[in-house]
């Protein structure tokens, strides 16, 4: 039989892998929640990494490894996207590249955060300076994943389905999302207050964004997937 | 503002329809983003007012070096583009375009001045050395109405766009659209109108 949505669900549930092995090796193994004070001396972020070396190795390697699957999932919610397009298919390929460039914002941080565990035994200032260069990359690469929400937002705001396929309120606030990661851009002129990398507005607001989508859109995601099989077992009847 | 509200119009629900059916929804999922935004912009309130507890005498030092009749010139601006806003989509959902093209267009112009006192103001702080950096009052100065004139400037953008859509008179999406961006407007009008007295006056007196 016919299935354009073979192998679709599947991707589709890679996004809660990749969160897990996110929260799990990027969080809680590498001690990134919350994140070191940039306000910190070399020696405090030298002493991070000769303490914990080895836990922030298995989560750096975790997240490497799982990383991919981010556009896996992101190449699920294509296919949700292009059942919506009318015209065109502008909007779902700039959210698939989108996904894809945001797998590199959690893959190349990770191998820079893994480089400082791997020798950190050298000077604390160049530890420093590689913990500051990952989190510059993750948080100020946040255009990447704008690419992806915004025309995700735009394309499940225009279905004009009875019902919608993804909840207009959904489609909101992926576009919400998107556009309030500019927030993250003030990152870089602090060292301590709520702008600063571990800051209550940058990291516990808008960084965490970036996680309740993932969650979101999953439900959703898997929801549409739901329906459009219904739509396919139907026409395969008739 | 408008005499009645433009949502829901009276006409799109006719006596004993179903309720919440996608078509004719009460409320416009645009109120989504707008609450979004909106909670978060009471948090940064919230964080704003909190550090100034710490430290209120640098807070209202800072403040007064703020000139209070810019402020006061970019709410009146900001108000009363809201208005012309509110007659556009009074006009647009009583089927008159060309009206309400002509109260957008108004809007637009002195809505942009809000954009020349903003620059003009931004010009002399840093001239005057003032920076995101010179202290936890001007942190919370530029990146709040920094973040205020993104949104401003998308709300701009947004105004031309439904402005020319009303040209085109036969788009059947245009009420939905001058709806949604009338409300996206006043949400960037209402957030001035917190952000002026917590930044320009509290302290000075």
């Amino acid at each position: 039989m016919h299935n354009p949505y073979r192998y679709v669900r599947f991707c589709a549930w890679m996004g809660p892998v990749c969160l897990v092995a996110l929260i799990l090796g990027w969080g809680v193994l590498g001690y990134n929640i919350p994140p070191y004070s940039a306000a910190l001396d070399a020696q405090a972020i030298a002493d991070h990494f000769k303490q914990h070396q080895t836990p922030v190795r298995i989560g750096m390697v975790l997240t490497m490894m799982f990383g991919v699957l981010y556009f896996v999932w992101g190449l699920a919610i294509a296919k949700v996207m292009e059942a919506v397009e009318r015209d065109n298919d502008v909007l779902s390929r700039l959210q698939t590249w989108g996904a894809g460039f945001t797998t590199i914002v959690l893959v190349l941080p990770a191998s820079i955060w893994l480089t400082a565990a791997f020798r950190p035994t050298v000077n604390p200032e160049i530890l420093q300076l590689l913990y500051d260069l990952g989190w510059i990359f993750f948080d100020l690469a946040f255009s990447l994943t704008m690419l992806q929400l915004i025309p995700l937002g735009i394309c499940f705001l225009s279905d004009r389905r009875q019902l919608p396929l993804v909840p207009k309120w959904v489609g909101w606030f992926a576009l919400w999302v998107g556009a309030m990661f500019v927030v993250l851009a003030l990152m870089p002129f602090f060292k301590t207050g709520p702008f600063a990398r571990n800051g209550l507005l940058n990291y516990w607001v808008e960084f965490s964004l970036f996680f309740w989508v993932m969650i979101i859109l999953s439900i959703y995601l898997l929801r549409a997937l739901r329906i459009l099989d219904g739509e396919q077992a139907a026409l395969a009847k008739a | 503002m408008a005499s009645r509200p433009p949502w829901p119009r009276p006409e799109a629900v006719p006596e004993g329809a179903a309720i919440g059916t996608a078509e004719d929804r009460a409320v416009p999922s645009i109120l989504l983003f707008i609450g979004a935004d909106i909670a978060s912009f009471i948090l940064f309130f919230a964080v704003f007012m909190g550090e100034r507890l710490a430290q209120p005498v640098q807070f209202a030092r800072s403040a007064a070096q703020l000139d209070a009749r810019l402020g006061l010139a970019n709410t009146l601006i900001l108000v009363s583009s809201g208005w012309l806003v509110a007659r556009a989509v009074r006009a647009g959902t009583q089927g008159n375009r060309h009206g309400a093209r002509r109260q957008l267009f108004a809007a637009l112009l002195v809505g942009s001045g809000f954009a020349v006192i903003k620059l003009v103001e931004y010009t002399a702080d840093f001239q005057r050395g003032l920076t995101l950096l010179t202290n936890d009052f001007f942190s919370f100065y530029f990146a709040l109405t920094g973040v205020h004139l993104l949104h401003y400037a998308i709300g701009m953008v947004l105004l031309g766009y439904v402005a020319r859509m009303a040209r085109t008179s036969t788009d059947p999406e245009f009420e939905t659209w001058l709806t949604g961006v009338g409300l996206y407007w006043h949400m960037v009008d209402l957030l001035w109108l917190f952000l002026f007295p917590m930044f320009y006056l509290q302290g000075l007196w």
